[in-house]
């Protein structure tokens, strides 16, 4: 997956973090580190 | 907090004038108390009751009846078996859910179970204790559906990977620490059938390498986000 690809699914501010049953959106350098994960992802098979 | 809850357990002195909070506390028979944190934070205290043996405490949060027994909280009509500690209901695609009051004193073992929900793509989510990011040592066994087998191991890695199956139709663990609240290494097996007709079943062992007392834990998908399920967390009774 490319970044541009990762950013178009999992669009900033449409990704959160949760503790117990609070959902918070993710900061920009979390969300950053998030879609670097996804362009380092290997396909699962 | 419900309404007959409280936060201390009072001791009073010869010819003192109660206050109504106070008649209140001593008037609702077996002490209510939000959670266990609130409990143990109700004795012991200036002015509050020393805990002792025989003393009793409703928890509102898990819906138990407890006694203390001169050295851990016990449930009533649980001797044995799961006492169900905590629920967490995954919200919407998120991309990781802490639980963070899931292990105490009053259990050595637990068991995490996660059902329903879904994942953005397949993959595994990953677990971690309290904050730790190394020290966590692992091997799996994978065998296909179509009966190959293979292995795979992690020493000194930064989570117990592939703790949790994630996959677009379903999440599944089933989870089973000991000794994430004792001042012990903690380990770790899990198994599950991954929900892919080309997949295959996983069986995975461990240990973490650390005698830090936990109370937390967090869920990471490797890649994507989750959507809905529940995490159920119990605890082993100890007797």
């Amino acid at each position: 997956m490319t970044y541009e690809e990762a950013v178009a699914m999992y669009p900033y501010g449409e990704v959160f973090k949760q503790i117990d049953d609070v959902e918070t959106a993710l900061t920009p350098a979390e969300y950053e580190v998030f879609i670097e994960q996804q362009v380092n992802a290997v396909p699962f098979s | 907090m419900g309404a007959n809850a409280q936060t201390a357990v009072p001791v009073f002195t010869a010819g003192q004038v109660l206050t109504a909070q106070q008649q209140t506390e001593i008037n609702t028979g077996i002490p209510v108390f939000a959670t266990t944190v609130t409990r143990d934070a109700a004795f012991g205290g200036a002015g509050e009751k020393t805990l002792a043996e025989g003393q009793f405490a409703y928890i509102e949060a898990t819906n138990t009846t407890q006694y203390y027994d001169g050295a851990a909280w016990q449930s009533v009509g649980a001797s044995s078996g799961l006492t169900l500690i905590s629920t967490t209901t995954i919200g919407t695609t998120v991309s990781s859910v802490t639980v963070s009051s899931a292990f105490s004193s009053t259990y050595d073992n637990y068991r995490i179970n996660i059902v329903g929900g879904l994942a953005s793509v397949g993959d595994n989510c990953n677990l971690t204790l309290g904050s730790t990011a190394t020290g966590y040592y692992l091997s799996a066994f994978f065998l296909s559906y179509a009966g190959v087998a293979s292995y795979v191991g992690t020493a000194n890695g930064s989570s117990f990977v592939g703790a949790v199956m994630q996959n677009t139709n379903a999440l599944c663990a089933n989870i089973e620490l000991q000794g994430p609240n004792l001042a012990k290494v903690t380990n770790f097996q899990c198994n599950y059938g991954y929900t892919g007709t080309t997949a295959g079943q996983q069986t995975r062992a461990g240990f973490l390498n650390d005698t830090t007392q936990y109370t937390a834990f967090t869920i990471t998908p490797a890649s994507g986000t989750l959507t809905g399920g529940t995490i159920r967390v119990y605890g082993y009774q100890n007797s």
